[in-house]
């Protein structure tokens, strides 16, 4: 099986679930909006119940599972719960708002590394974890001593429930029993519950569109390490337990291989746009030598700095011209002309150098015809003297 | 294109006026219109057009740098490379594409890092040493091959005329 086969890549996959999403479009619009306003309404009350009375308390519970089924998510438990409330509780991954869902359904508390901020993760019961194991441990406690049962997902990333990935090891290494739980999750839309990318926002939103998402959660009877286990085979044992269940392969990828994978995707995606700017580089390039055709002596490097900035030969020219852009001129490796300049030695210096060069055209224009003026009157007497006349 | 040809003629002026090579005055007839120069070219010495200076017009294209300007000889010129109408038979101004004479090296040719200096130092020493086997003027090639003396007569009358010296001094 290949890294590439565990995500879905795209959240509508096929052209048939595109038309129907596109058909449902109007409807899942309004439905999503609704929903917002609907999960405002929701986290308000998370606000006043946790003033009020405990997680467990059951007019909460039902009222919050009411609310969720409006929202559109569903939960269909099977097997009666075992009632170790000391386990920790490990189930495979399918959204990214796993976390969300199904502690609310499940009158539980999920812990993740997950990125919600601090008061987000109190009212939705999404308690932080660090890597410091001690500290783990009293999150727990504390969890249990809340009647409440810890909720965890060791794949830490969602995959598209054809395979399982790899568990985390930390939830094995508690030294507790674990309850593992299946969980898979139906939609009547051909829409991925999340995707290779996606993040936890994006699923929740998804899931309002959607008319319903129905969890179906299977608890497995709870399983401790044993003596003869380490931590590593216990968690793989958890993770066959459940795939068993799921009927679905355990795969030898990780977390890293998923990460390595995605970035190798990223990468991939963004060549399309290193070509974008292949191009533009040729274009740059393209002007560049334009300039450089029309101002041979200006170093390349200066001529592309500039084009790059003015995006015109024009602007380019007029600015190395003027000098606004300063440059040490070059020697043009120009083909054989020969500059084999004639011998003028012996002769009378007939050269007129211009100390300035006017800013005005007509004194400019003046400037040139004395100098026209004087070189014909310094080669007529040069010759007049040379042949003896003067 | 008009205007990265005026540009650079203005460049070019300006070098030519700043730092003329010696033996040359060259700048645009009017500065209303810089596509039309004119150039003062002073004979090499030691050479039978010694000391004369001639007059030359440059005509640029409006693409130039990319095409090269045309040139002729203003004053009577007897030259085996330059035509008896006055242009210039010289493969600095020949594009790499056009040979008429089928013997010229493209890296002889116009391309645009020459420049009218360039041109005009070409011109000089073309001026010093003809090349007989581009005969534009086939009776200067042929009186330059085999009567030197004679075209150096007919060279020195052309020296006195372009200094505007009577022919009998």
């Amino acid at each position: 099986m290949k890294i590439e086969d565990i995500f879905a890549p795209q959240r509508i996959e096929s052209t048939l679930g595109a038309v129907l999403v596109f058909v449902y479009l109007p409807f899942g619009s309004l439905l999503l909006l609704f929903r917002i306003f609907l999960t405002l309404n929701y986290l308000c009350s998370q606000l006043v119940f946790n003033s009020i009375c405990s997680h467990s308390n059951i007019i909460r519970r039902s009222l919050e599972r009411s609310i969720l089924a409006v929202l559109g998510v569903f939960v269909v438990k099977r097997k009666s719960e075992i009632q170790d409330s000391k386990s920790i509780t490990v189930a495979n991954h399918v959204s990214r708002c796993d976390h969300i869902i199904l502690p609310a359904l499940c009158n539980s508390t999920s812990v993740d590394n997950c990125s919600f901020s601090s008061g987000l993760k109190n009212l939705l019961r999404v308690e932080p974890l660090t890597s410091h194991k001690a500290e783990v441990v009293k999150t727990i406690k504390s969890i249990q001593e809340n009647h409440s049962s810890v909720f965890c997902f060791p794949q830490l990333l969602p995959t598209n429930n054809q395979a399982l990935i790899k568990f985390s090891e930390w939830p094995f290494a508690m030294e507790l029993p674990v309850q593992p739980v299946a969980v898979r999750a139906k939609r009547f839309l051909p829409i991925a519950h999340s995707t290779i990318d996606s993040t936890w926002w994006q699923d929740i939103l998804w899931t309002y569109f959607s008319i319903v998402t129905i969890y179906d959660v299977t608890y497995l009877p709870t399983v401790a390490m044993q003596t003869d286990e380490d931590t590593s085979s216990f968690t793989d044992r958890v993770r066959k337990i459940i795939a068993d269940e799921l009927d679905v392969p355990c795969t030898n990828y990780g977390i890293s291989d998923v990460r390595e994978y995605l970035k190798r995707m990223r990468f991939e995606a963004r060549k399309p746009q290193l070509h974008m700017s292949d191009s533009r580089d040729g274009r740059t390039a393209h002007m560049a030598k334009q300039v450089k055709d029309i101002l041979p002596h200006v170093p390349l490097s200066v001529i592309i700095n500039d084009v790059e900035k003015t995006q015109s030969v024009d602007v380019t020219v007029t600015n190395l011209l003027e000098g606004v852009v300063k440059f040490v001129p070059e020697q043009p490796s120009s083909p054989s002309t020969s500059s084999t300049s004639p011998s003028n030695q012996g002769k009378p210096n007939v050269v007129h150098n211009q100390r300035s060069f006017s800013r005005n055209p007509n004194l400019r224009h003046m400037s040139l015809q004395e100098r026209k003026d004087a070189f014909v009157k310094q080669a007529r007497d040069a010759y007049l003297k040379k042949h003896g006349f003067l | 294109m008009v205007g990265s040809a005026l540009k650079r003629l203005m460049a070019e002026y300006k070098q030519l006026s700043l730092n003329p090579p010696e033996g040359i005055v060259a700048g645009p007839v009017n500065e209303e219109n810089f596509f039309e120069w004119e150039a003062l070219i002073l004979g090499p010495a030691e050479t039978p057009f010694d000391g004369g200076v001639f007059k030359t017009s440059l005509l640029f294209p409006t693409d130039y740098p990319m095409s090269p300007p045309k040139m002729r000889f203003i004053s009577d010129m007897f030259h085996p490379n330059i035509y008896p109408d006055g242009r210039v038979c010289i493969s600095i101004l020949h594009s790499p594409g056009d040979d008429p004479m089928g013997y010229e090296t493209s890296a002889e040719r116009w391309s645009p890092v020459q420049s009218i200096e360039k041109i005009l130092l070409s011109v000089m020493s073309m001026l010093a040493e003809p090349n007989p086997e581009s005969g534009a003027n086939v009776d200067a090639s042929k009186m330059w091959r085999d009567d030197r003396e004679q075209f150096d007569k007919q060279a020195e009358r052309l020296v006195r005329k372009s200094l505007d010296l009577p022919p009998d001094l």
